[in-house]
C-alpha cells in the first residue's frame, strides 16, 4: 500500500506523534511493561501493547507497537502516498500519510515496523 | 536594502532576475525564491517524528494536508542559539517527479524579498544553491526542489 487511499485503520499516539495501523492486522491491545504509570526509563516500554496478528521483518524482535495512548478506530481515513521530502528526512518506513482531528497521521506498513515504535519484551500477565 | 554584488571572491553563478525572500534562521539568513513560497504563517504545532534526522522538526498540520516541517537552521547549517523557538513556519512548495509538494520551514523571522539578480553566487552542495551578498550580509540561497530529490 503505498498510493492514494483510504481504510479503517487503529490510531494510536507515540512519541508525540500520531499513528495508524490497519486495524485489520491488529490482534489484541493490552497493558505494557510500564502499565498506566509509564515510569520506566525504556523509551521502546509503553503504557500500551498493540499486539499485530503477523510477524514484522527482520529486524524487530516484538509483533508489538508501543502506544501512550489508543485514539481508536476510523473507518475510511483517506491517506496519501508519503510526501518525498519525509522519506528523505525519515529512515523508517510508512505506508501513507492522513490527517485526522487536525493532526497528522502516519501509517505504518505492518511488515516494516519502525523500531522506535516496537514494543520490546513480553506483555503483561 | 542595498543588493549590489560584491565581485570577489564569489562567481557569478545566475543571472536570472528571481526575487528571493530573506528568512533568519538562528545566526543565518536564508534565501528562498518567491516563486516557492506557498504562505508565511504563525509557527504551526510541529509533532516530532522519533528517528527523524535532526533537520525533520516534525508534522504539522496545514490546510487540511499533512506537512513535514524542517528546522531550517538545521538545514542550512547555522547555530541556532540557545532556546530556539521558530516563531514562523514558512511554507514552500518542493518540485518532486510526482508534481509538487508542500513542506514548511521553521524559522525566526521572514525580512524582505530581494532581487538576487546582480548577486554573484558562491555555489554550494546540498540543498543550498550558494551563498550571495546582499549588502554587507552572506545569505545561503536554498533550493526548495532539492529538499525531495
Amino acid at each position: 500500500m503505498n498510493a492514494a487511499g483510504s481504510g479503517s485503520f487503529l490510531l494510536f499516539h507515540r512519541g508525540g506523534g500520531l499513528w495508524g495501523i490497519d486495524s485489520g492486522r491488529v490482534a489484541r491491545i493490552g497493558a505494557g511493561r510500564g502499565g498506566e504509570t509509564r515510569s520506566s526509563a525504556d523509551p521502546n516500554e509503553g503504557a500500551l501493547r498493540v499486539e499485530l496478528d503477523s510477524k514484522p521483518a527482520a529486524g524487530a524482535d516484538s509483533v508489538a507497537l508501543a502506544a501512550d495512548r489508543v485514539e481508536g478506530i476510523v473507518a475510511d481515513l483517506a491517506f496519501r502516498p508519503l510526501p518525498s521530502v519525509l522519506r528523505n528526512f525519515w529512515p523508517e518506513s510508512g505506508c501513507g500519510i492522513a490527517v485526522h482531528g487536525g493532526r497528522p497521521v502516519i501509517l505504518l506498513d505492518p511488515l516494516r515496523l519502525p523500531l522506535p515504535l516496537v514494543a520490546r519484551g513480553e506483555p503483561d500477565a | 536594502m542595498d543588493t549590489t554584488a560584491t565581485a570577489q571572491p564569489f562567481l557569478p553563478l545566475s543571472a536570472s532576475g528571481t526575487g528571493y525572500l530573506l528568512v533568519r534562521a538562528g545566526e543565518q539568513i536564508c534565501a528562498v525564491p518567491v516563486g516557492s513560497v506557498r504562505r508565511v504563517v504563525r509557527a504551526l504545532t510541529v509533532h516530532p517524528l522519533p528517528g527523524a534526522r535532526a533537520e525533520l522538526a516534525g508534522l504539522a498540520e496545514f490546510g487540511g494536508e499533512p506537512l513535514p516541517v524542517l528546522d531550517l537552521a538545521r538545514l542550512i547549517g547555522a547555530p541556532v542559539g540557545a532556546h530556539p523557538l521558530f516563531p514562523v513556519t514558512v511554507v514552500v512548495w518542493s518540485r518532486t517527479a510526482d508534481g509538487r509538494e508542500g513542506v514548511g520551514l521553521a524559522a525566526d523571522e521572514a525580512l524582505e524579498v530581494v532581487d538576487l539578480s546582480a548577486a554573484s553566487w558562491v555555489p554550494t552542495p546540498g540543498f543550498l544553491v550558494g551563498e550571495a551578498l546582499v549588502g554587507d550580509r552572506v545569505v545561503r540561497v536554498l533550493d526548495p526542489d532539492r529538499l525531495g530529490d
